[in-house]
């Protein structure tokens, strides 16, 4: 029975991207000038022969290394800042300000204040750690915030302090708020690298070959290009869970 | 170790007073039941001897001393097994005379053997039923090896005969090894049957003296 329901589901899934991709090809068939619109068929080949090519690869593994940079520094800030909050109500307040201002300042403000700072290589993971520390740092704090005060008594009975306490109660106590940050900074941290990677175009990056294709009127290799950047994003969310799922 | 003495404490919870100057002494080395209805302030009271509520008066007799509690709720992490359970404890505040891992090994074998629980080691708290749990309490707070167990109604959930084999056996390990015991029960059975002493804290509280020694 419970098989017949997924089986039914995955085939309303193949049956509404069928109905998409149908609705794009008769788009791009109607327009009619597969440099601005290619069609999927003309965009599917365009990222096969890009497959074919080390650059492409290349360009890849660097955009995902900036990703991870950033959200990597982000996770680790966040958890010391989230800390210092949860133990100090100064250090809440001040720490408040900067999370609440970053949030709503725009990416490209952030782009074009670190294309002045910093070299262009560096920019992609700093606007990436920039967007997701104010996520993942809300996150963790309300966490830390939400332990139950029956495992910090439990804790403080039985004399379990420091990294032992921090690492063996609190964090997994608070894992379903962090798990729900990176979720959410999974997809941020992508689209403001490639945004980043876009304005600074540093040589070997994907966000480069975007604007490359953009300057070229090249509509296939731009489709391309952004269906890799859309698979790598979604395949980079799918490890990201499974590995979080093990916790 | 020396006796644990309270006096002149003091609790008020939401404007109702709890505890209006109650004096309290429970010796070393014994096993002491505290019982009383429901809303007295039992847990109160342990909360109070745990350094878990802000009171005022004195509590003197625990300054140095290790204590094992077990909560009137059984408090296992539910993201570690039970073993890793009784290892976190043991591990947290290891003194010489605790040994290296082998003899914590040791104990927490030893208190999964004395709560019945050997076979439960490896499972998570969710996989136990509520007995095995409160058995799982009762074996970290063994485990740990205070030299005060502080324990708020530790049996409940445990059937008759169980309850008579574990509580048995543990009794008769704390005696041996002149722990000092403070099990807080509303069981009057439970307490003339394991404990050394019983305190009725309604009697105590209203007329100032309540220590009756058990059979």
């Amino acid at each position: 029975m419970q098989n017949k329901t997924g089986e039914k589901r995955i085939g309303r899934k193949v049956l509404a991207a069928l109905l998409w991709l149908a609705i794009w090809q008769a788009a791009a068939v109607g327009y009619g000038r597969s440099f601005v619109l290619p069609s999927p068929v003309l965009t599917c080949q365009r990222l096969a022969q890009l497959c074919t090519q080390g650059a492409f690869w290349m360009s890849c593994a660097t955009t995902l290394l900036r990703v991870a940079s950033g959200l990597l520094l982000a996770c680790l800030l966040g958890f010391a800042c989230a800390w210092a909050a949860h133990r100090s109500g100064l250090a809440r307040d001040i720490l408040a300000v900067p999370a609440a201002t970053i949030r709503s300042v725009p990416v490209m403000s952030v782009i074009l204040i670190a294309l002045l700072a910093m070299r262009s290589a560096a920019v992609p993971v700093f606007v990436s750690f920039l967007m997701c520390f104010p996520v993942m740092y809300t996150n963790i704090l309300q966490g830390f915030d939400s332990v139950p005060r029956e495992y910090r008594e439990l804790a403080k009975v039985y004399g379990i302090e420091g990294g032992r306490f921090f690492g063996r109660v609190m964090i997994p106590a608070s894992m379903g708020y962090i798990k729900a940050g990176l979720s959410l900074c999974a997809g941020l941290s992508w689209k403001s690298t490639v945004a980043a990677e876009v304005l600074s175009s540093p040589r070997v990056s994907m966000g480069y070959h975007l604007l490359t294709a953009k300057m070229y009127v090249d509509g296939p290799s731009l489709f391309a290009w952004t269906a890799g950047i859309v698979l790598l994003s979604i395949a980079f969310e799918k490890c990201l869970k499974a590995l979080l799922r093990r916790w | 170790m020396a006796d644990i003495v309270l006096r002149g404490i003091r609790k008020v919870y939401e404007e109702r007073p709890v505890f209006e100057g109650l004096d309290l002494t429970f010796k070393e080395g014994k096993i002491t039941a505290v019982m009383g209805p429901s809303g007295l302030g039992k847990t109160t009271l342990l909360r109070i001897l745990l350094g878990l509520e802000q009171c005022e008066g004195s509590v003197s007799g625990l300054e140095n001393a290790r204590v094992s509690a077990v909560f009137q709720d059984s408090r296992l992490l539910p993201w570690l097994t039970l073993r890793q359970n009784l290892e976190l404890v043991c591990t947290a505040a290891m003194r010489p005379k605790d040994g290296g891992s082998s003899a914590t090994e040791r104990r927490i074998a030893d208190a999964l053997k004395l709560t019945e629980l050997t076979d439960a080691a490896g499972k998570k708290p969710a996989e136990l039923s509520g007995g095995m749990q409160r058995r799982g309490a009762l074996a970290r707070a063994l485990a740990y090896d205070g030299d005060v167990f502080i324990l708020d109604e530790p049996f409940t959930g445990l059937d008759e005969e169980l309850k008579e084999r574990v509580a048995g056996r543990l009794a008769a390990r704390w005696r041996d090894q002149n722990k000092t015991v403070i099990l807080v029960t509303h069981d009057r059975a439970e307490a003339a049957r394991w404990a050394d002493e019983t305190i009725d804290l309604e009697s105590l509280m209203r007329k100032g003296d309540a220590h009756e020694t058990a059979l």
